[in-house]
């Protein structure tokens, strides 16, 4: 029985250990995510960094920032904030080229997803900036916050919009 | 006679099942651990860890799977107290079959169209009953792994 409690003990231990090291390489490594997925507060100024609260997401899109969609052509056709380009997150390594080709690289860029619990706003982001994109954002809140708050959005088009349409 | 065959029977396979276990682990770990972001993705996809949770699990996991996936092929016998290392390495990985499991049911029962996310973060393929399948096996040889050294232990014991 105390050798079992001993296999237990140990199994947690190697668990720890590798959990520490897991954690402290990731925070060195470039190609680190955050440790806890931020969750963006709605409460205004809040937001810190490249994180963008609603409010911030907002002010960035009045300043005419570009906005990109990571989610699927399907979710994309049936809504999205208007002005913002299609680049789903499965494809964004082939045609992020394509579509940001007219973007200038120290342009504010803003990513969105499907709101809270997605993640692909994140991957999309950290490929923008892979390749050069100085000022990338990420909207946490997405798409169903966007909507909620009236802003401008292009909503069930009558004509589904072709891939990378630029409004 | 007969005992012996049969013990090295039991070698051959235990020995398989550890150089399977261990491979498949390593050949998993990888993709994953090169692009921590993607397979944050594969998970949060599944909706079933809370979020917040989401990459502190896309971080630990894969470098998990590496020290079972070494323990399981090397099969240290270290001394006391780290005698049990093996047995806890095999016991880590029926752990992670079973959440993998659990994972992949929950996917199924709600019929998500995601990716497994098991070897290839960005992988498309969509997740049907031959995963479960699979990762069963693979939970049944842990458990072989398992109980098998358990044995060999209770045995030298008694002597």
């Amino acid at each position: 029985m105390r050798r079992n409690w001993r296999i237990l003990l140990t199994a947690a231990v190697l668990v720890a250990v590798t959990a520490v090291w897991a954690i402290a390489f990731n925070a060195i490594r470039p190609e680190g995510i955050p440790l806890l997925r931020p969750q963006a507060t709605d409460n205004g100024e809040g937001g810190d960094g490249k994180v963008l609260t609603l409010a911030r997401a907002k002010r960035l899109y009045d300043e005419g920032a570009v906005f990109v969609d990571s989610r699927s052509p399907e979710e994309y056709a049936a809504g999205y904030i208007q002005g913002a380009r299609l680049l789903y997150y499965m494809h964004a390594a082939q045609d992020w080229e394509k579509v940001m080709a007219d973007i200038d690289f120290t342009a504010a860029i803003v990513v969105y997803c499907s709101g809270e619990g997605c993640n692909s706003s994140y991957l999309v982001a950290n490929q923008l900036e892979d390749v050069g994109f100085e000022n990338v954002y990420i909207f946490d809140g997405g798409w169903p916050q966007w909507a909620a708050a009236n802003y401008p959005l292009v909503g069930q088009p009558a004509v589904e919009p072709k891939l990378y349409e630029i409004e | 006679m007969e005992k012996i065959n049969k013990l090295l029977g039991n070698v051959i396979v235990v020995l398989a099942c550890r150089l399977v276990l261990g491979t498949m682990f390593l050949i998993a770990a990888v993709p994953k651990i090169l692009d921590p972001n993607a397979f944050a993705v594969a998970v949060d996809n599944y909706h079933f860890l809370p979020t917040i949770l989401v990459n502190l699990w896309a971080i630990v996991l894969p470098w998990v799977e590496v020290v079972v996936g070494v323990l399981l092929i090397l099969g240290p016998e270290p001394e006391k107290p780290l005698d049990g290392l093996m047995q806890a390495g095999a016991l880590l990985s029926g752990l992670m079959y079973i959440s993998f499991l659990i994972a992949l049911g929950w996917a199924l029962a709600h019929d998500l169209d995601i990716g497994c996310g098991c070897f290839d973060p960005q992988g498309a393929d969509s997740i049907d009953l031959w995963y479960l399948l699979r990762d069963s096996l693979l939970l049944a040889a842990s458990a072989i792994v398992l109980f098998y050294h358990r044995s060999l232990d209770s045995r030298s014991n008694a002597n």
